[in-house]
């Protein structure tokens, strides 16, 4: 995966920056249910095909090494009116694919009452309501992690994950659950025979 | 003259086919409409036009209508609404509250 910032947002004068996250939702069956998107920025954001939700979330800041262990990153995220721990309870968050993109953008122009300004707030939306439209914009996207959701807790607050690297499927070949698996042998068995690298066989 | 009926009926009678009159409100006149709009809200008129065409849903989607006591706004997703505020003369983007009324158009 590149890191690389290329002179395309170097080039202007100004620079903002925002980061995109992605939550895969399975149902509890195991079909895949949806993609949540949210955004850190102040107002929505669109890609050309997907929209960004803008929330209070933060991360934990990203280290990386030569070693082959599992990283891990703690995501906490409004909760939304205790929106977000209703949908966790109906569907499956854990062992679904998380990822977190940086985008670094060159501000779009925008005119304030009759004030015309080379680099506005951030916000071009062609809909009714704000809404920042990146994909004309001068900018550059790169991945900061990708993985998988591990564990979460919630308050009525605050929705916090706790997100590892896919290289957690090396170690750990079915989801943790919450009971021991040296006393439900049987149950971890079962399930081993039908779990694949996380997800369910469908061969 | 703009309020969040007004924005909100304008950006819906773009995609729907909305009843254009309403016991006496006529939403093509938006000025007398703005002018007695406290009326309006007082009676709880609004649920009453809304509910006419408009069936109550538990969660929202996009297009959705949420109410409260003091005004209306169109669902954005699952999660936020946009409506026109008045003090900032402003569409505004908020979360949609547990206890707002949600609605959803029959001809949806």
């Amino acid at each position: 995966m590149s890191k690389t910032v290329t002179t395309n947002v170097r080039n202007d004068d100004q620079m903002a920056m925002l980061h995109l996250f992605e939550f895969d939702m399975y149902t509890l069956a195991g079909s895949f249910d949806e993609t949540l998107r949210f955004t850190d920025h102040d107002v929505f954001v669109y890609d050309g095909s997907n929209e960004y939700t803008p929330l209070n979330i933060t991360f934990d800041r990203l280290s990386e090494d030569f070693t082959m262990s599992s990283d891990t990153i703690n995501v906490a995220i409004d909760n939304i009116n205790e929106e977000l721990s209703a949908l966790a309870m109906a569907k499956e968050w854990r062992n679904n694919r998380a990822k977190i993109s940086r985008v670094l953008i060159t501000p779009p122009s925008e005119t304030v009452d009759g004030q015309s300004y080379d680099y506005s707030i951030s916000e071009n939306s062609s809909v009714a309501y704000p809404r920042l439209e990146i994909a004309s914009l001068t900018k550059d996207t790169y991945v900061l992690f990708e993985g998988v959701i591990d564990t979460f807790s919630t308050t009525t607050q605050t929705f916090t994950a706790q997100l590892t690297t896919k290289f957690t499927y090396w170690q750990k070949p079915y989801p943790s659950r919450t009971y021991s698996q040296n006393e439900f042998t049987s149950i971890v068995n079962a399930i081993s025979e039908v779990i694949y690298w996380g997800r369910q066989k469908t061969v | 003259m703009r309020n969040c009926f007004t924005e909100t009926i304008s950006y819906l009678d773009q995609k729907f086919d909305l009843p254009q009159v309403w016991g006496k409100w006529t939403w093509s006149d938006l000025e007398t409409f703005v002018k007695h709009q406290s009326k309006f809200l007082a009676r709880k008129d609004h649920y009453a036009f809304f509910a006419s065409f408009c069936k109550p849903v538990k969660n929202a989607q996009a297009d959705d209508v949420i109410l409260w006591d003091r005004g209306v706004g169109v669902c954005i997703n699952q999660f936020f609404y946009w409506t026109y505020d008045h003090t900032e003369a402003a569409v505004v983007t908020r979360k949609i509250e547990q206890d707002a009324t949600i609605m959803r158009l029959y001809n949806e």
